[in-house]
C-alpha cells in the first residue's frame, strides 16, 4: 500500500491506495471530520501546516490502516507554491525516515495523467492525454508507463483560467466553470463568433489569453442590459469557442502520432460540451476516449500516490535531498528522429 | 550612430496595437537587473501577462511567460545564476493568506520578480519598486495607456 500526499496549490490531500484500489482520498476542502481550528485561508501554506497531520490520520482511519502497512510514499514536487510544496514534501520525508520506506516524488501532471490509471484501470499505450485545469492546458503524448512528450501547451492562459475570468466578467458566482457549462446548454453557440486562436494544422499550442479579452470587448460594445439579456448566449459562444481548440487539436494530435486513444485530465475535464464533443469527433476518426472518474479530475492525492507507485516499482524511490521545483516540467522522453 | 543623451526611466504614453506594447517593454527591460522588483496594475484583459511575456522574452528567458493565475508563482530562468520570478495575485482574497508563504525570500532576495495584481498584496511589497499601470481606453479596445515609474 501507498501513501500519497499532494500539497501543491490550494488542498490539502492525502491518500492510501495499491494498484487495484483507492482505500482512501481525503481532499481538505471536502473533509468533514477533520477539525483544522476554524476557517483557515484557502491558499497559505500555514493552512497546509495545519491540515497535513489530521487529513493524513484520515486517510489512514478511513483506509483502516496502520503506517506500518505502508510500504512507499509519493509526494507532489511540483510544479506549484513553494512553501506548500514544502509542507508535504518535509513531512514524507520525516514519514520516510521514521518508518523507513522508500519516497518519490511525482509532478503534479504526471498525477493527472495516472488519475487513469487508478482501481485498477489502464489505458493501451499509447496515448494522448489533454490536461485541462486552471493551471495547465497540455496536449501529452504518453508513449509508455512514465514515458511523455509534451505536443502543445498555452502560450498564456489556462482554459481553466480563461472559463473563470470570463465568469467573472460577467459577474457569476465562483467556481466559473461550472456555472458557463450550465448556462451555456440554454444559450445559442452561434449567437457571436469569438476568435479560435492557433487553430493552424500540425501545431498543438493553445492561446486562450485573446479569447478572453474579446469576451471583454464584447461585453463592453454591448453593454449591461443587453449583456444580461443575452447571457446564455454568450456562455454558449464563449464556451464553443474555447472547447473547439480543445478538441480539434487533441484530435490532430492523435491522427498525425497515429495513437488510436485519447484520455482527459484535470478539472475541465467535467465540461460537458468538452465532453460531447471529443466523443463524437473522436468517433468520426474510430479513435477511442476515455473519461477518468469524476471525483479524480480535479487536485487529489490518489492520483500522484498511483504515478509513484510506478516509479517506485521501476527505479525505486528518491534520496533525501529530493527538492521541491515550482516550475517543474514533465519528464519528456528523448525524442526519436522519425517523431 | 544617434545615442540618446539621457535613458528614459518614465512613460506615460497611448499604445494602439499589442506591437507598440511590445516595445515599451523591451525598452523597459533595459532598464532592469537582478534584484528588482515590478508591481503590474490593471483590471482583467489590460495586458499584464502579455506585458510580461514581452519583458521577459527582451530579458531572454528559455520558455516564454505564461499566467500564474492559478499557480501563483512560475519561474524563469535567465542565465544560470539569474531567476524571473513571476507572481500573479488575482485569486488573493486577503494578504493574510500569503504569510508563511516566504514571499519575503523573493521580494527582497536575488531574483527579478514580476508581480501582477500588486495592488492586492500592497503591505508585501518594498518600498523601492518599479509600478507598471495598464489602462484601457474607452471605445478603443485595441488602446491601452502604460503608465511607468519608479517609486
Amino acid at each position: 500500500m501507498i501513501l500519497g500526499v499532494e500539497t501543491s496549490c490550494d488542498e490539502t490531500s492525502a491518500a492510501v491506495i495499491s494498484p487495484r484500489k483507492v482505500y482512501s482520498n481525503i481532499i481538505s476542502s471536502q473533509a468533514v471530520h477533520v477539525d483544522f481550528g476554524g476557517v483557515v485561508p484557502e491558499l497559505a501554506s500555514r493552512a497546509h501546516v495545519r491540515k497535513i497531520i489530521p487529513i493524513v490520520n484520515e486517510a489512514l482511519v478511513e483506509a483502516n490502516v496502520r503506517l506500518s502497512d505502508i510500504k512507499g510514499l509519493a509526494v507532489t514536487h511540483g510544479p506549484g507554491l513553494v512553501g506548500a510544496l514544502l509542507v508535504g514534501l518535509n513531512y514524507v520525508k520525516g514519514l520516510a525516515l521514521a518508518l523507513n520506506i522508500p519516497l518519490v516524488g511525482v509532478n503534479h501532471i504526471e498525477g493527472h495523467i495516472y488519475a487513469n490509471f487508478l482501481e485498477g484501470k489502464s489505458i493501451p499505450f499509447p496515448f494522448i492525454c489533454l490536461v485541462v485545469s486552471g493551471g495547465h492546458t497540455q496536449i501529452v503524448l504518453v508513449r509508455d508507463h512514465l514515458e511523455y512528450r509534451i505536443l502543445g501547451e498555452t502560450r498564456d492562459d489556462a482554459v481553466g483560467e480563461a472559463f473563470d475570468k470570463v465568469a467573472k466578467i460577467l459577474g457569476l458566482p465562483y467556481p466559473g466553470g461550472p456555472q458557463i457549462d450550465q448556462l451555456a446548454a440554454q444559450g445559442n453557440p452561434d449567437f457571436i463568433e469569438f476568435p479560435r486562436a492557433l487553430l493552424k494544422s500540425g501545431q498543438f499550442d493553445f492561446s486562450y489569453s485573446g479569447l478572453k479579452t474579446a469576451v471583454l470587448n464584447k461585453i463592453n460594445e454591448m453593454g449591461e442590459e443587453q449583456c444580461r439579456f443575452s447571457l446564455n448566449d454568450i456562455c454558449a459562444s464563449f464556451q464553443k469557442a474555447a472547447v473547439e481548440v480543445l478538441v480539434k487539436k487533441t484530435i490532430e494530435a492523435a491522427r498525425s502520432f497515429q495513437v488510436r486513444h485519447i484520455t482527459l485530465a484535470g478539472g475541465v475535464a467535467a465540461n460537458s460540451l468538452l465532453r460531447r464533443w471529443m466523443t463524437e469527433d473522436a468517433a468520426a476518426y474510430h479513435l477511442n476516449v476515455i473519461f477518468p472518474p469524476q471525483k479524480y479530475c480535479t487536485d487529489n492525492a490518489a492520483m500522484i500516490a498511483r504515478a509513484g507507485l510506478e516509479y517506485l516499482r521501476r527505479n525505486g524511490g528518491n534520496n533525501l535531498d529530493l527538492n521541491v521545483f515550482p516550475s517543474l516540467r514533465l519528464p519528456e522522453y528523448q525524442k526519436d528522429t522519425n517523431d | 550612430m544617434i545615442t540618446n543623451a539621457v535613458t528614459r526611466t518614465e512613460w506615460n504614453e497611448t499604445v494602439r496595437s499589442p506591437q507598440e506594447t511590445e516595445t515599451i517593454a523591451v525598452e523597459f527591460s533595459g532598464l532592469l537587473s537582478q534584484g528588482d522588483l515590478v508591481a503590474f496594475y490593471g483590471e482583467l484583459g489590460s495586458g499584464k501577462t502579455f506585458f510580461i511575456k514581452a519583458l521577459c522574452r527582451a530579458l531572454g528567458t528559455k520558455t516564454d511567460a505564461t499566467s500564474p493565475s492559478f499557480t501563483i508563482m512560475n519561474e524563469y530562468q535567465i542565465s544560470s545564476d539569474i531567476w524571473i520570478c513571476h507572481f500573479d495575485f488575482y485569486r488573493i482574497e486577503k494578504e493574510a493568506e500569503l504569510l508563511n508563504l516566504g514571499l519575503d525570500d523573493f521580494f527582497y532576495g536575488d531574483y527579478l520578480c514580476l508581480i501582477e495584481w500588486a495592488d492586492k498584496i500592497s503591505s508585501f511589497l518594498p518600498p523601492h519598486h518599479w509600478e507598471v499601470k495598464l489602462n484601457f481606453i474607452p471605445d478603443q479596445p485595441e488602446s491601452r495607456n502604460i503608465k511607468i515609474h519608479k517609486i
